[in-house]
């Protein structure tokens, strides 16, 4: 099953669509949710905040009412932030039960969630139940001699209860670009946060991150930067000074290994190639 | 067990902010430290204080709970979630900074952006 959440239904389209493509290239069908809603981007931290968690929890349900028709239990998402949520709302409930009543309690229209979901992030899916061998075979287009930084962001690692690898030194990102035939850069900003919302609040401090952080690929040699989360790839193209450096989804890259890069959008498509030095079609 | 603000940190979050010894690992490692005017290990010792001037700093709203401090701290307190007990401490009683009509490219930004600046930064 498979949760889209909302930005990847709008501005990162090219998101959806090039992960979708990969997964049934490897052999996975991802269904989307019936009637999903928003998970909530953000979870409410204080241990007295219940209603906060709603949105997600009812995510959850439509899970379960759907895992039982399909007979499966793992929840798939692409976004970070929604991963995050899901997640930790889960792993929340799992272990509390007073507010498991309390919410379901409250969702009387709902059935009661019973806590059997998996939250899983598209990226684990592909390290460990594909396996990087499969993603080499499957890649008839090694994208030799590109140089890419990872960027893993923060909602995908920490806290170290949910994330998907070591908070400290993760290499998923790195193994993956790495089976897809690109060079991953050492890149001491692949954790680093982008700064997130704040650019709602006030969209200099955004500007001021993402100028630093593709500083910093540029100084290490990046030709592109590979991202797993909407959010991170808004912030890190705000219009600014340079080097403008492009991001794009590692989906995306893994699209153009698999030679499938007619599902991409046409000027990520071009990115990629021009970066390649193949000529455009 | 606590007074004052540490009482109602703890209230909100779990979290002793007493076991801070001050090392500042969580001020170095966050990336918007830059442009706090409290650097997080000061807004930790400002509760130990019960230093109510904490809950006016601008830290509160812009630390986007990245959770680099969390996972660093020596001491094992969650800082994101402290700061996150702070911003709500706030907003229970109303007050908030943002206020969506006055942003611009309200249109172009991705919604989770918007969903999580209303949530984060107006309860």
């Amino acid at each position: 099953m498979y949760f889209p959440g909302c930005t990847l239904k709008t501005t990162a389209l090219n998101y959806e669509e090039s992960a979708l493509a990969v997964a049934r290239k490897m052999g996975i069908d991802l269904i989307e949710l019936d009637r999903w809603n928003c998970c909530g981007a953000v979870l409410n931290l204080a241990i007295d905040s219940v209603i906060h968690h709603i949105g997600a929890v009812r995510d959850l349900v439509r899970a379960q009412e759907m895992g039982r028709k399909l007979n499966d239990n793992r929840l798939v998402t692409l976004c970070s932030m929604c991963y995050n949520v899901l997640k930790r709302v889960n792993e929340l409930l799992k272990i509390d039960s007073e507010k498991l009543k309390t919410i379901n309690e409250f969702m009387d229209e709902e059935e009661n969630y019973e806590c059997g979901i998996e939250v899983l992030h598209f990226i684990e899916v592909v390290r460990d139940l594909i396996g990087f061998e499969k993603v080499r075979e499957l890649t008839v287009k090694p994208l030799n001699g590109l140089k890419v930084a990872p960027f893993y962001g923060c909602t995908l690692l920490r806290p170290k209860e949910i994330g998907i690898d070591n908070p400290e030194n993760p290499t998923t990102l790195e193994n993956l670009l790495e089976a897809i035939g690109a060079e991953a850069i050492k890149f001491p900003h692949r954790i680093k946060c982008c700064s997130a919302y704040n650019v709602v609040y006030d969209k200099k401090i955004a500007v001021d991150r993402a100028l630093e952080i593709r500083k910093a690929a540029n100084r290490w040699g990046a030709n592109v930067i590979a991202t797993t989360c909407p959010l991170c790839q808004y912030n890190l193209t705000l219009p600014s000074r340079r080097p403008s450096i492009p991001v794009v989804y590692f989906t995306e890259l893994m699209a153009y290994a698999f030679g499938i890069e007619n599902v991409l959008n046409p000027e990520v498509r071009k990115v990629i190639s021009s970066l390649l030095g193949e000529d455009v079609k | 067990m606590f007074k004052g603000l540490a009482q109602k940190v703890y209230e909100l979050t779990g979290e002793n902010v007493y076991l801070c010894f001050q090392c500042g690992i969580c001020s170095g490692t966050c990336p918007l430290v830059s442009i706090m005017d409290v650097p997080p290990n000061q807004v930790v010792r400002m509760i130990q204080l019960n230093m109510e001037d904490v809950l006016d700093s601008n830290t509160l709203w812009i630390c986007a709970s990245c959770y680099n401090c969390t996972v660093r701290c020596p001491r094992g307190i969650d800082t994101a979630r402290v700061i996150n007990a702070l911003r709500n401490i706030k907003m229970r009683k109303g007050l908030y900074v943002v206020n969506l009509r006055k942003v611009p490219e309200v249109g172009e930004m991705p919604q989770i952006a918007l969903v999580a600046a209303s949530r984060k930064l107006m309860g």
